[in-house]
């Protein structure tokens, strides 16, 4: 595809304007946000527990009314079982959307097409509006759990670009198949290879970037008992795979065979004899199906969904990922019907899913295009902008200090100062309550809010410390 | 214990390549290891015989000459991170000694026994993309990537109008995260306050970029009277596995952000220059010999420079182990001969216990 023909593609999605600058999409309708008739207008029927309102924040990017009305319908338990299914939830209405922007569905080489400014806005701008529209929540939420695992950062040379593909074809594609396969895919993935110097990786002289991470924050763990030398030897076994110089053109075609280690390598006790990709199906099955791994993805889902880390249930969870051969959904079934899941302690929500979450309590549609990606910056977490390979951190405390930028964003938005996004001045604070708290004022909120405007006490409400916690 | 005024930690990411910063260049293997990446005596401003700073230190130069700074050498961290820059990290801003890792920062600790000195101010705020371990556990204090990023917006009677119902709001949950949202209220004042200042252009020349930024707001926050009693700014970039260049190239334009970003921020202080120190540490260090690729791995071995208007130095200090085959540590590192955490005590008269 030329490029001209490929810009022609992009406008008529509204991506790309006529000039071929890169902006928010000027054409699709719902630029301007619009309250959804008959979406989060009145409280759901019956009223719902706090508690429950939280379960469902732990599970998805916000409850919004009619994600509340479905699990009073079939109650909290089948709900979950039906988020682990996410097949079996209708998201046309989204895939429709998202049909208008062409490049989703480029092969890689056609991903050049792109410059890195509209790959990084179009990667950010669909992250969000998934995590907003998609009625598959707990996938979406899984989806953000594996793109902060398996971390690329937009920022570096290609990454953009490579990056599309690498959240549709690994993080989407197996975000609650089998861990063998998700890391499988991550080893030859071109952005995967970009980020960690697999370019730089050949016989003789092996870059240990890609292996060191892949050990140490992709399966095993820090404690995962591992050494130097299997660091090197794992180094050798990716040695080829990277970009080549005929890259653009060739697409997958990522393993250079004379600047692969022929070698028999021998990483963690075993032996790996078979060169080039046969060595990265030995190497994803020995890394994915090892115990240090099951304990570090348990781990990390226990503490993500649940809020805690206690040994006792991250070994229930670890041993439920074993006896499932690595099965991403029973795993994180262990975790969700569980007593510690019900009970999770209140923690801070991070900022994108806390932005996110009030958009679809209250019913927003927003393009997710550059303006609204500069708040998300601002609040500290836009998609695919965590440089270092360790992903957005999964603990309060790293998000404590950022509280304040909340503020702002709350400030700007019941102000209207964020482009393209206009409060409604018509919302009653009553009316806001229900919505993001899902209580009525209490007396001595309403007294506190006697005398402010609009604008002000929606801005205070947006920022109350119920909606902050999950 | 009388800790600096003003405390600045820059955390240089990424692992820096100690000895083409601080260059040996006197030492035979040096050249011996590094063919096409070693500086010779006269690339470098020499600080002594044996040591040079990289040409594009020059900003730092005048401080060195007068004794206002200095550098320990083939420091980090006695326990070995396994050459990895979380775990480094990890160690290094927790205090931990490889086998614990403490809850919250050092930093953190050292601070806060103390009362704050201006109560509801703002204690300490960490530049950067993420979240700062290092003040992890220390109330009033911020990590943001820019100041803007805490300002609110309209007229100071709105700004008034939403505070305070927000306070009121949290005073009447039972969440812990109220009391979070309480503090950061307070701290939004604070830096309302310094705002206005940084409207103005600075008169000292901060480099056109995040860091330059990050610094020249600091100097204002440290002026400002809110009560900032540290800073933690982070270089990231240092990551120099290849092409990192000699004394042009990737690695000597970080540290020429460094040194002029450094130079300006010690001018802009004045007199407070007096009551400050900076300390510049980095996780760890590089491969005495350099790669394939034109550049280098990481290593055990670094670097830290102490900056201060108080110092009495200007030279390298501590204890140089030699780049011969045996003096290296495996595979091919510049063996540690002092505890990073021990530097930073000495540098702050603490004791090493408290890092």
């Amino acid at each position: 595809m030329h490029r001209r023909s490929f810009l022609a593609c992009l406008a008529a999605g509204g991506f790309v304007t006529a000039a071929g600058r890169t902006d928010a999409s000027r054409n699709t309708p719902g630029r301007l946000i619009q309250l959804l008739a008959g979406e989060g207008v009145s409280p759901p029927q019956p009223p719902v527990s706090l508690e429950l309102v939280r379960s469902v924040r732990r599970l998805t990017f916000g409850p919004n009314a009619s994600c509340l009305r479905r699990v009073q319908k079939i109650g909290l338990e089948a709900f979950i079982e039906e988020q682990l299914a996410p097949t079996s939830i209708d998201d046309q209405a989204l895939d429709r959307f998202l049909s208008r922007f062409s490049p989703l569905s480029f092969a890689t080489p056609d991903l050049f097409l792109l410059r890195e400014r509209e790959a990084a806005l179009l990667l950010r701008k669909v992250a969000f509006l998934r995590a907003l529209r998609s009625e598959r929540q707990l996938h979406e939420r899984m989806v953000e759990f594996w793109r902060d695992h398996f971390t690329v950062w937009a920022g570096k040379e290609e990454v953009a670009m490579l990056a599309v593909a690498f959240d549709r074809d690994v993080l989407r594609k197996h975000a609650l198949g089998r861990f063998q396969d998700l890391l499988r895919a991550s080893l030859e993935a071109p952005a995967m290879l970009s980020y960690l110097d697999g370019r730089y990786n050949s016989a003789g002289t092996p870059n240990e970037n890609h292996a060191r991470e892949l050990l140490e924050l992709h399966t095993l763990g820090a404690g995962g008992g591992y050494s130097q030398f299997d660091v090197h030897e794992v180094a050798r076994i990716l040695t080829g795979f990277s970009l080549s110089a005929k890259w653009r053109t060739h697409g997958n075609a990522t393993f250079a065979r004379e600047r692969h280690d022929m070698g028999i390598k021998s990483p963690l006790g075993f032996l790996v004899d078979r060169p080039g990709t046969e060595g990265l199906d030995r190497l994803a099955e020995r890394l994915g199906s090892h115990p240090s791994t099951a304990r570090n993805i348990a781990g990390k889902l226990c503490r993500r969904f649940a809020h805690t880390e206690e040994p006792s249930f991250v070994k229930r969870v670890e041993t439920a990922f074993l006896r499932s051969g690595g099965d991403i959904r029973q795993t994180l079934g262990a975790v969700l019907h569980s007593p510690e899941f019900l009970s999770a302690p209140p923690r801070l929500i991070r900022p994108f899913r806390w932005a996110t979450g009030v958009f679809r309590a209250l019913g927003f549609r927003v393009d997710g295009g550059s303006a609204l990606q500069e708040e998300l910056g601002s609040l500290g977490e836009l998609p695919f902008d965590w440089p270092s390979p360790d992903g957005f951190p999964d603990f309060e405390e790293a998000w404590i200090p950022r509280i304040s930028a909340r503020f702002r964003f709350a400030a700007r938005l019941a102000g209207s100062l964020i482009p393209d996004i206009r409060w409604p001045s018509a919302l009653e604070a009553t009316t806001l309550s229900e919505r993001l708290l899902y209580r009525p004022l209490s007396a001595a909120e309403k007294t506190a809010l006697l005398g402010r405007s609009n604008e002000e006490a929606s801005a205070a409400l947006i920022c109350h410390p119920e909606g902050l916690v999950a | 214990m009388t800790l600096p005024d003003a405390l600045v930690v820059v955390r240089i990411a990424g692992g820096w390549d100690a000895l083409n910063v601080v260059v040996p260049h006197a030492e035979d293997d040096y050249h011996r290891l590094r063919p096409t990446l070693s500086l010779g005596r006269k690339d470098v401003l020499p600080l002594d015989d044996f040591f040079g700073l990289n040409p594009a230190l020059a900003p730092l130069l005048p401080l060195f000459r007068e004794g206002q700074a200095a550098a320990l050498h083939a420091t980090g961290l006695i326990h070995r991170a396994k050459h990895s820059h979380f775990i480094a990290w990890d160690h290094l801003d927790s205090g931990g000694n490889g086998e614990t890792s403490p809850a919250g920062g050092w930093l953190a600790r050292l601070l806060g026994p103390a009362p704050p000195k201006v109560s509801g101010g703002l204690r300490a705020v960490a530049f950067g993309d993420g979240p700062s371990r290092l003040l992890s556990g220390l109330s009033f204090s911020a990590a943001v990537s820019s100041l803007e990023e805490l300002s609110l917006p309209g007229t100071s009677e709105q700004k008034t109008a939403f505070m305070k119902t927000l306070e009121t709001f949290s005073g009447l949950t039972s969440l812990t995260v109220a009391e979070c949202v309480h503090r950061s209220i307070s701290m939004t004042w604070a830096i309302d306050r310094v705002r206005e200042k940084l409207l103005q252009p600075s008169r000292h020349d901060f480099p056109q970029t995040d860091f330059g930024r990050r610094l020249r707001e600091l100097s204002e926050l440290f002026r400002s009277g809110i009560g900032l009693e540290a800073g933690v700014i982070t270089l990231g970039g240092f990551d120099t596995h290849v092409l990192q260049g000699r004394s042009t190239g990737p690695l000597a334009r970080l540290l020429d952000e460094l040194s002029r970003g450094l130079s300006a921020f010690a001018r802009s202080l004045a007199e407070s220059w007096d009551k400050t120190m900076v300390i510049v540490l980095s996780e760890f260090g590089r491969r005495a010999a350099e790669n394939g690729g034109g550049g280098t791995d990481h290593g055990h071995g670094g670097l830290m420079i102490i900056l201060g208007g108080s110092l009495r130095s200007g030279r390298v200090i501590g204890t140089w182990p030699t780049l011969s085959r045996a003096a290296l540590e495996d595979p091919g590192d510049l063996r540690v001969t002092t505890d990073i955490r021990t530097g930073i005590a000495r540098a702050l008269g603490v004791q090493e216990s408290e890092i």
